[in-house]
């Protein structure tokens, strides 16, 4: 088993790094410096506390969430509150994932084996960022209180969206980010209130629907990795700069059946693909769009018996090419 | 009163609270203010497009000209259900979402909505019946859940992203 996952990671990781060799004489843009905000981005998150108040907007809907986040040598822990609207509740403990919603009793579950992976190996994910975006450091704008330096990365075609981030001078920690699309925002995170470094009280940390959890439905993301090819899926028609990160089933709510999930990304933006079969005698071909949600978009369409949703933090005729040339190549 | 300002927006207010909220902004001019502010940045986030003047009689008439979906039993379980995100859908997301649904099924090309022509085709499809496996709101729920674990995102935000996710509500209970 063992020896399987690392032969699986170290496909991953060549899959990663040429393309970046490949392309390096491409036109100049990613100074060395704004790369090396990019890095503390990465790194501050584990290397500070903080506490403080986001808002995300996005589509006129503004959000407010509450964000504790701790630091010590067990790692991090943070939890975050979302302050209107129906409460919910995140709770994350280095690589586990819970989140809480009270309202309908149920907790979700995660825990991200493969992400840690990524971590330890490269300076992930920013590899082959190069390729699909024109790196740029721009000025110095102040966010929260705190001096912050302006990176943008600006997307080389219309298949992605483009991001400006603030990254906080002394700490790295990013204070906010605007994804926009050809000039427009499309959403915004942004801290309006926030303390880095000072002391965090554990109490803060503890999750609010803790105890009621015994009662709670506790949907557990479980995802096993596969071997090349085994999924039988694959996405065909790529679009530039995008790449496999992984596939894996998982098991997700109340569902006896697993359903397959095919990660891709352009070093920036993610965009999964999910299929799993559906019932029988209802396998009418349908495409269809959900209402984006800020960046993301999310696409179904019905291959031969099965529902596949594609959804992403690309724009929507990037959701769809990808979801459009999903085939299952045992059948074809 | 910000938040309710904001809730008031997004629908999500009883009718005491809009009663209340109604007043408050009526009288206070910095309440005004913030209202004429997040319908600005609503606007602008939105990237509002063509917006017909007479959106009642549009609405109606693409409604008339929707596909009935015939749903799986799952789906057919809930119904009437507004599919709302986390970031609630407002009245222009659904109408373009509408709009953009009904172009997928018509296979037009996929272009932003500023074309007349094409929101005044959609508008004279005659209506048709489908049988449409699609994710319950739970599922769709459950794959964003997913989905962060592999978006470098997560790298950069920490847990941030998981906190949009599709908005709780009764749906799971009932699985």
């Amino acid at each position: 088993m063992t020896k399987r996952v690392t032969m699986v990671h170290l496909l991953l990781l060549a899959g990663l790094i040429f393309p970046s060799f490949a392309q390096a004489q491409d036109p100049p843009s990613q100074s060395a410096e704004a790369q090396d905000w990019l890095q503390r981005v990465i790194a501050a998150p584990r290397q500070h506390n903080y506490i403080g108040i986001f808002v995300y907007s996005s589509g006129g809907h503004i959000e407010t969430s509450r964000i504790v986040h701790m630091v010590n040598k067990e790692g991090e822990r943070e939890r975050i509150e979302v302050l209107d609207g129906l409460p919910r509740e995140v709770i994350r403990n280095n690589d586990e994932v819970r989140c809480y919603f009270p309202k309908s009793e149920t907790v979700v579950f995660e825990k991200r084996g493969l992400r840690k992976y990524f971590f330890a190996l490269l300076p992930e994910p920013l590899s082959n960022l190069n390729n699909n975006y024109i790196v740029k450091k721009g000025g110095k704008e102040r966010i929260s209180d705190y001096e912050c330096q302006v990176i943008v990365l600006e997307s080389r075609d219309n298949m992605r969206y483009s991001q400006k981030l603030w990254i906080d001078v002394s700490s790295g920690l990013l204070l906010k980010v605007a994804v926009m699309d050809k000039g427009q925002v499309v959403e915004q995170f942004v801290f309006t209130q926030l303390e880095i470094d000072g002391e965090i009280d554990e109490e803060l940390l503890k999750p609010q629907y803790l105890t009621k959890a015994a009662k709670l439905h506790i949907t557990d993301l479980v995802a096993s990795k596969l071997r090349r090819g085994e999924l039988g899926w694959q996405v065909e028609n790529l679009p530039p700069g995008f790449i496999k990160i992984t596939e894996v089933k998982r098991s997700l709510s109340g569902k006896s059946t697993s359903v397959s999930h095919i990660a891709l990304s352009d070093g920036l933006a993610a965009v999964s693909v999910f299929i799993e079969p559906v019932e029988e005698g209802n396998s009418h071909p349908v495409q269809r769009f959900f209402p984006s949600q800020g960046a993301i978009n999310i696409y179904t369409r019905t291959v031969g018996g099965n529902m596949v949703t594609t959804i992403g933090e690309v724009p929507p005729a990037t959701v769809m090419q990808i979801g459009n040339s999903v085939v299952n190549y045992k059948v074809k | 009163m910000k938040n309710k300002i904001s809730a008031l927006m997004d629908g999500e207010l009883d009718n005491v609270d809009i009663a209340d909220t109604i007043t408050q902004i009526k009288k206070t001019e910095e309440l005004r203010n913030e209202w004429a502010t997040y319908h600005l940045i609503g606007d602008t986030l939105r990237q509002s497009v063509v917006v017909p003047i007479d959106i009642a009689s549009h609405v109606s008439k693409r409604l008339a000209a929707e596909p009935t979906v015939l749903t799986s039993r799952t789906l057919t379980e809930h119904k009437g259900r507004v599919f709302t995100l986390a970031v609630a859908a407002s009245v222009m997301t659904v109408v373009a979402a509408a709009v953009w649904i009904s172009m997928q099924t018509m296979d037009l090309p996929l272009e932003p909505i500023t074309d007349k022509s094409v929101l005044q085709a959609a508008v004279q499809v005659e209506p048709t019946v489908i049988t449409a496996p699609v994710p319950s709101p739970a599922q769709i729920n459950d794959y964003l859940l997913a989905h962060w674990e592999f978006s470098p995102r997560t790298a950069m935000h920490g847990a941030a992203p998981y906190i949009r996710t599709v908005a709780d509500s009764d749906e799971r209970s009932t699985r």
